[in-house]
C-alpha cells in the first residue's frame, strides 16, 4: 500500500462513519416520498364547488374590510381542508391588510409549499408579485427590528425564512 | 507538437462566446433563470419526458441535449473525425455517469451551469467552484498514480451511430409530440426558449465543442497537470483555458446587457442554503468527471463522435437524472435532503474505491488519459 492507498482507505472510513452518523442522528420525520408528495399536492386541483363558494364569500367579506369574520371563516376552512394552498394565501392576505408582513409571509410560505403554482408564471393562479412585495416588507420590518435588538433569535430565524422565500421567488430548475 | 495559430485562438474564443452568449440568450428567451444550458437539469427533463420519473414539473425533451450530440456528430462526420471506439470499462463509466449527475443535482447544476450561475452574480455558486476544483485535483491524483480504465479499441462503425440515432429519434419525437411523450405544462420544464433557437444553440455548441474538445473539468485538470508555465506551451491546454475564460467573459457581459445579472448571496435562482453540500456535490462531479475523461457536456459530445464508452456514460447520466428525481436527492431552496447528503458521501466513497481498485501502482498516467495532452 502506498501513500495514496492509505489516504484513500482513511477517507472511505471517515466518509462512511460520517454518513452513518448523519443517518443515526437524523430527526425522525414522517417524510413521504416525492411521488407521494405529488399525489397529496394533486388534491389542490380536485374541484370542490362548496369550498369555492365559501372562498368567494371570504373574499367578499375581505373586500368589505370585515377582517374578523373573514379570518374566522378562513380558519375554519383551513381546519377542514389543510392541504389547500389557496386558503393559506387568503390568510396571508388578511394579515397583509392588518399590516403584519412577517406573519403574512409565513402564510404565503405554507401556501406555496402546498401549491407551487402560486409562483409559476405559466399558471392562472400566479401570485409572485404580491408575495414578492410581502417578502420585501417583511425584510424591512425584520431589519428594523434587528437594529433595535441585534441578538433576537426569532428575528434571525424570520430573516432566514425571508432568504428562503427569496430563493423560491427566484425559481429553480429542479 | 502543433502551434497555437491565430485561427485556433479565434476558434477557442468563439467556443466560449457561443456557449456563454447562447446560454444567456436561452434564459432570456424562456429557459429558467441561470439555466440557459444545464446538462444535468436537461437530462432530468428528458428522463421525465420519456416517463422515467413522474415529476410533472420536470418533463420536456430539451432540444439543447439533442443538439449537443447531433452537432458533434455532424461535424465529426464532415471532418472525418468520427471514430467508433469502445471497451474501456463501460459499466464503470455508467456508474460514474450516474453519480456525476446526482452530484450535479445536489449542487443544482452541471459545471456549465456553475459558470452561468457565477456570471449571473450568484456568489453562493463559488462554493461549487471550489468543490469542483478540489474534486478535479483528487481525481488527478489517481490519474497521475496509475489509475486506468483500459484503452478504448476500435468498435464496429455501426455502434458509434447508436447514440446519434437515439438523438435523431428524440428529435422526431420532440417535433411530432406523440401522446406517450410527457410535456410539462407548469414548473421549470414548462419554461423553455423557442424550439429552433434551443436546437440551434445546441447544434452550434456541440459542433464547436467537438472541434475544440471543450471541457470545463478538463480545462481545470490541465492547470493542475501541467502547472501554469508548462500549460502555456501546450496549445490544446491553452486553448481550453481560452475557451473557459471566453465563456466566463461573454456570459458575464451577456448577463449584464440583458439585465439578468443580480449580484448577491441570497435569493439567487437555483440556489441552496446548504453551501457545504453544494461543495460536496461539485466535488463528486469534479472527481467523477476526471476519472471518466470529461464533464457531462463532454460526454454528450464524445458520444456524438462515436465514443461508445461516452455513450454508455450518457445512459448512466440519464439513469442518474431519473434517480435524482424519483428518490428526491436534489437540493432545493430549503436545503439538501438527507437522502442527497448520504448519496453524495457514499458516491465519493464509491469513486475512492473505484480509484483504489483500478490503479496500477508504480505507473504514471495511463495511455488512454494521454490522448490529446500534447
Amino acid at each position: 500500500m502506498d501513500k495514496l492507498d492509505k489516504l484513500t482507505v482513511a477517507s472511505v472510513i471517515v466518509l462512511t462513519v460520517y454518513a452513518a452518523v448523519l443517518l443515526a442522528t437524523a430527526p425522525d420525520r414522517p417524510r413521504a416520498n416525492p411521488a407521494e408528495q405529488r399525489r397529496v399536492a394533486s388534491q389542490q386541483y380536485i374541484a370542490n364547488p362548496e369550498l369555492d363558494n365559501k372562498i368567494r364569500l371570504a373574499k367578499n367579506l375581505m373586500a368589505q374590510d370585515n377582517l374578523d369574520k373573514t379570518e374566522t371563516l378562513v380558519n375554519s376552512l383551513i381546519n377542514e381542508y389543510p392541504y389547500r394552498g389557496d386558503l393559506f394565501m387568503l390568510r396571508g392576505d388578511i394579515l397583509m391588510r392588518r399590516q403584519q408582513p412577517v406573519a403574512a409571509m409565513y402564510e404565503y410560505k405554507e401556501a406555496i409549499e402546498l401549491n407551487p403554482d402560486f409562483l409559476d408564471k405559466k399558471t392562472k393562479i400566479f401570485q409572485g408579485k404580491k408575495i414578492r412585495i410581502t417578502v420585501e416588507e417583511a425584510m424591512a420590518a425584520i431589519e428594523s427590528g434587528l437594529q433595535q435588538q441585534p441578538g433576537d433569535t426569532r428575528l434571525k430565524s424570520d430573516r432566514k425564512t425571508v432568504y428562503y422565500m427569496k430563493r423560491k421567488l427566484a425559481g429553480s430548475c429542479g | 507538437m502543433e502551434k497555437l495559430t491565430r485561427n485556433m485562438i479565434i476558434l477557442f474564443i468563439l467556443m466560449g462566446a457561443v456557449i456563454g452568449v447562447g446560454a444567456v440568450l436561452l434564459s432570456y428567451f424562456g429557459n429558467p433563470a441561470n439555466t440557459g444550458i444545464c446538462v444535468a437539469c436537461f437530462m432530468e427533463n428528458v428522463a421525465g419526458a420519456l416517463g422515467f420519473h413522474d415529476n410533472f414539473r420536470m418533463q420536456y425533451l430539451r432540444p439543447e441535449i439533442i443538439g449537443f450530440v447531433l452537432g458533434a456528430f455532424a461535424l465529426s462526420l464532415f471532418r472525418g473525425e468520427f471514430h467508433s471506439t469502445g471497451g474501456s470499462s463501460p459499466l464503470l463509466r455508467f456508474l460514474v455517469g450516474m453519480l456525476v449527475i446526482i452530484g450535479c443535482a445536489v449542487f443544482i447544476g452541471c459545471p456549465v451551469k456553475l459558470f452561468l450561475r457565477i456570471t449571473g452574480g450568484d456568489i453562493s455558486a463559488l462554493t461549487g467552484l471550489a468543490g469542483l476544483i478540489a474534486g478535479v485535483y483528487v481525481g488527478l491524483e489517481f490519474i497521475e498514480n496509475g489509475f486506468r480504465l483500459g484503452e478504448a479499441k476500435p468498435a464496429p462503425r455501426a455502434n458509434g451511430f447508436i447514440i446519434p440515432g437515439v438523438m435523431i429519434l428524440l428529435l422526431i419525437l420532440a417535433v411530432v409530440q406523440p401522446s406517450f411523450i410527457n410535456q410539462s405544462e407548469k414548473g421549470s420544464a414548462a419554461q423553455y426558449a423557442p424550439f429552433l433557437m434551443s436546437l440551434g444553440v445546441g447544434l452550434l455548441v456541440g459542433a464547436l465543442a467537438q472541434r475544440t474538445q471543450f471541457c470545463i473539468t478538463g480545462g481545470i485538470a490541465r492547470i493542475f497537470l501541467w502547472g501554469p508555465r508548462e500549460l502555456m506551451n501546450c496549445p490544446r491546454s491553452t486553448g481550453m483555458l481560452i475557451s473557459i475564460c471566453s465563456f466566463f467573459g461573454f456570459a458575464l457581459a451577456a448577463n449584464l446587457l440583458t439585465g439578468q445579472f443580480h449580484f448577491g448571496l441570497q435569493g439567487q435562482p437555483s440556489s441552496t442554503p446548504s453551501y457545504g453540500w453544494a461543495f460536496s456535490g461539485m466535488f463528486l462531479v469534479g472527481f467523477g468527471s476526471v476519472l471518466i475523461r470529461g464533464c457531462p457536456l463532454r460526454q454528450l459530445v464524445a458520444a456524438g463522435q462515436g465514443d461508445n464508452d461516452a455513450g454508455v456514460t450518457v445512459m448512466g447520466m440519464l439513469t442518474g437524472a431519473a434517480l435524482a428525481q424519483n428518490w428526491g436527492l436534489g437540493s432545493t431552496a430549503e436545503g439538501t435532503p438527507l437522502e442527497g447528503q448520504i448519496t453524495v458521501l457514499l458516491g465519493i466513497c464509491l469513486l475512492l474505491v473505484i480509484g483504489l481498485l483500478n490503479r496500477r501502482r508504480g505507473y504514471g498516467i495511463a495511455p488512454e488519459y494521454q490522448i490529446g495532452l500534447d
